[in-house]
């Protein structure tokens, strides 16, 4: 659009707003907080031609711009509910065209991501008619401890309006204590962003001295990162990526959870809710995915199968996973996941962004939280030993991976070579727990899912499910008790818990 | 890009208010909308805070080529333009005699916004002269509010006689009520017996209602502040009966007041 005015203010946003509701007709402005991501293709080449893609997220609305580096014009904007994975995924004809031009049908990543406070004021004439929109706005690289940009002020004339629009510019140039210099809001944002990354790097803080927020949020926003490396645009995640997505995905449950306080029980509540939904909808892919790996070991569970059953099962399992690896695709194209990829790194800006400064440091925090984990393990221990049950084994396993998951972001609180060690034994027991769990899993597949599936399949499928459904019974029947048992006794022997209480009273402050 | 035009020989029949609240709610529903206010009183304008006056008047939005672009305001309504009225209007006709094939002039200019609007809305002054004829030749649809009087209806044969005299005309007339007042029994008698000969009429009719009068001390649509109202809700109604004629589905939810 032509016509928009740029300035760049040290003020702050209320400052800002104070000193132009006395020099303009506005009325009180609406606030907003909001995230911009930056996206180029992997080569930077939109960088190289000198513009920029953006995706503002604000008041739940969420627009694609495409600019000019220097801010003289805005190519084209569009609003989209998504990030878009690829040049071809961009539903505006005009921003798509553009692109493929200057750079292909390349891949789109998110090269930066800002936290946003901005401020937008409707300047209107005497007859009460909005003749053009001021919005500020004060960006925070998403990094703990970014400094805030300085204040970025656009003012956008409505259609028609431009020599009013004018006008209003020079009496805020003219009336104005603030200076007003014209200046690429872009290269500002570079600037601030560089600015926070280099303070990270030279100067991140001690654990010990990090308050509760800022570590949380940047331990979720590490696994973050983890889980959006693990999709690739247009495709399901291969059996590996979706292991590493679920387990950074009960990282950041566990973490929420322990630290429910800090996030704010609300925004926990709701998070919790959108992570156990993906959660749920993508565990049948990852337990055909443990399936398939354990079907082609003859020593395995399922030695008691013949070579052709097995490969009948194999192809059979295949086709399956196939599948589910389409449906799972649609969740992840859905609207529900598209909202939760942009609002997550968004809610966890705001805290880190919002923190008090009085906030409680991790360290304390920290300790509680291992305290009641650990608490909580030894209860369900106990409970497998009085009276053992699969469900309860389940639990017990879950138990086990969120006080790991909670040691592990503080081991620098602790003595590292002990840390070591315990999380070695903590690990240990949730293998072992974790290969009875598996199996009632997939007996549980063989037995529902799989065998509703097979039932168009033909016979000999269904004589495969048989055959392997009963070798995996009769492996739970021969060796599932005892080896549980004797590793939640080794566990205990190894006085792991008894040394993690010993190292939560003496933290290595 | 439809063209709508609301036009009667009659004034004072809510040709205005039916442009400006219908524009509105197209707009809402997504439409990238415009609302031409080629009545000279200015009244669209005004409803949409939108001061009156063209630089050049009539005279240069006429023979500058994109001088129908230049005009464009935009209003406080997402989606939502307008070229506002100029008080030199009221010599539209004589300037239009200047230029050959006059009749289809405004057609003509409109060609430009093709791609830039869905839906554009014109809200016309009561007359019958060469700007009429131009509005007969540019709408695809023309709108045409009757007040259940005889005159009105009066009003509205003569209409269909000058409109079949147009031979570029490929205008439908689709007529409907408009300040009905139904405790008037001359209004409900009317209203059946003009149905019963006209199955073209909108089965939706715009009550006389306070909060459309209201218009002028709101300067908005009426469905910015009373979209829950009988006034908002026969405007909804309206457009849903004309979105099923011209195939736009999307009617939006009242809002609650």
């Amino acid at each position: 659009m032509a016509g928009i005015f740029h300035f760049v203010t040290t003020l702050s946003v209320q400052e800002f707003a104070q000193a132009v509701r006395l020099a303009l007709p506005t009325g009180q402005g609406v606030e907003s907080t909001g995230a911009l991501l930056l996206l180029d293709s992997p080569a930077f080449d939109l960088r190289r031609r000198g513009c920029f893609l953006t995706l503002t997220t604000e008041a739940d609305e969420t627009s694609l711009s495409l600019r000019r580096l220097n801010h003289q014009a805005t190519l084209a904007v569009a609003a989209s509910a998504r990030v878009p994975d690829a040049v071809r995924d961009i539903a505006n004809q005009t921003m798509r065209e553009q692109l493929n031009e200057w750079i292909g049908d390349t891949r789109l990543i998110v090269v930066q991501r800002w936290w946003a406070h901005g401020l937008r004021l409707a300047c209107r004439n005497d007859d009460g008619k909005v003749e053009c929109t001021l919005v500020a706005h004060q960006y925070r690289a998403l990094a703990p401890d970014s400094p805030p940009s300085p204040l970025l002020v656009e003012l956008q004339p409505k259609r028609g309006y431009e020599h009013e629009t004018a006008a209003v510019a020079r009496a805020l140039a003219q009336q104005l204590v603030w200076s007003v210099q014209e200046h690429d809001a872009f290269e500002v944002l570079e600037e601030c962003y560089l600015a926070a990354a280099a303070a990270q790097c030279a100067a991140a803080p001690p654990l010990q001295q990090a308050t509760a927020p800022t570590a949380l949020a940047s331990w979720l926003l590490d696994h973050h990162t983890t889980m959006d490396a693990q999709l690739t645009p247009g495709a399901a995640p291969q059996a590996e990526q979706l292991h590493q997505l679920r387990v950074a995905m009960r990282h950041s449950r566990s973490l929420m959870r322990a630290y429910r306080d800090v996030l704010g029980r609300d925004t926990e509540r709701h998070f919790q809710r959108e992570f156990r939904w993906l959660s749920t909808a993508t565990s049948r892919l990852r337990d055909l995915d443990v399936l398939l790996a354990a079907l082609p070991t003859p020593i395995a569970d399922y030695a008691g199968l013949t070579m052709r059953e097995r490969q009948r099962l194999l192809s059979f399992l295949q086709h399956e996973r196939a599948r589910d690896a389409q449906r799972l695709q649609r969740v992840l194209d859905g609207k529900r996941y598209r909202r939760l990829h942009l609002t997550w790194p968004l809610a966890l800006a705001m805290v880190l962004n919002q923190a008090p400064a009085d906030a409680p440091s991790i360290a304390t925090l920290a300790a509680a939280a291992i305290g009641r984990a650990l608490a909580r393990l030894r209860r369900d221990i106990i409970a497998i030993e009085t009276h053992y049950c699969p469900s309860g084994v389940h639990e017990l396993r879950k138990q086990c991976k969120r006080l790991r998951y909670l040691v592990a972001p503080c081991a620098s609180l602790y003595s590292a070579e002990q840390v070591a060690w315990l999380q070695g034994g903590l690990k240990q027991l949730q293998y072992v727990l974790g290969e009875s769990c598996d199996r009632y899993a997939q007996l549980a597949l063989l037995e529902g899912h799989l065998w509703r599936r097979a039932k168009s399949r033909g016979a000999a499928v269904r004589a495969a499910l048989r055959s392997a459904r009963l070798a995996l019974r009769q492996r739970l029947a021969v060796s599932e008790v005892g080896v549980v048992l004797g590793a939640l006794h080794e566990f205990e022997e190894g006085r792991y818990p008894a040394t993690l209480e010993a190292l939560l009273k003496k933290p290595d402050l | 890009m439809k063209v709508i035009a609301t036009y009667n020989l009659k004034g004072g029949v809510g040709k205005t208010a039916a442009a400006v609240n219908l524009a509105y709610i197209a707009a809402r529903t997504g439409l990238r909308t415009l609302l031409w206010d080629l009545d000279a009183q200015g009244a669209a304008s005004f409803y949409l805070r939108v001061r009156p006056g063209l630089s050049g008047g009539a005279t240069a939005l006429l023979e500058d080529k994109r001088g129908l672009a230049r005009a464009i305001r935009a209003t406080d309504c997402p989606n939502l333009d307008l070229i506002p009225a100029d008080f030199s209007f009221r010599n539209l006709d004589i300037e239009l005699r200047d230029y050959k094939k006059s009749t289809v002039r405004l057609r003509r200019m409109l060609r430009e916004l093709e791609n830039d609007y869905d839906l554009v809305f014109v809200d016309s002054a009561p007359s019958m002269s060469t700007v009429s004829e131009n509005i007969l030749n540019m709408a695809d649809l023309l709108l045409v509010p009757l007040i259940p009087t005889h005159l009105s209806l009066r009003a509205y044969d003569q209409l269909v006689a000058f409109r079949a005299e147009q031979p570029d005309s490929r205008a439908q007339i689709l007529p409907f009520f408009s300040m009905v007042d139904r405790r008037k029994r001359l209004h409900r008698e009317l209203i059946i017996e003009f149905a019963q000969t006209h199955p073209d009429l909108l089965r939706s009719y715009i009550p006389y209602a306070a909060e459309i009068e209201r218009m002028g001390e709101h300067r908005a649509p009426v469905n910015t502040y009373a979209d829950n109202s009988a006034g908002g809700r026969a405007f909804l109604a309206l457009w849903a009966a004309l979105g099923e004629r011209l195939k736009f589905a999307s009617v939006p939810r009242p809002r609650s007041d």
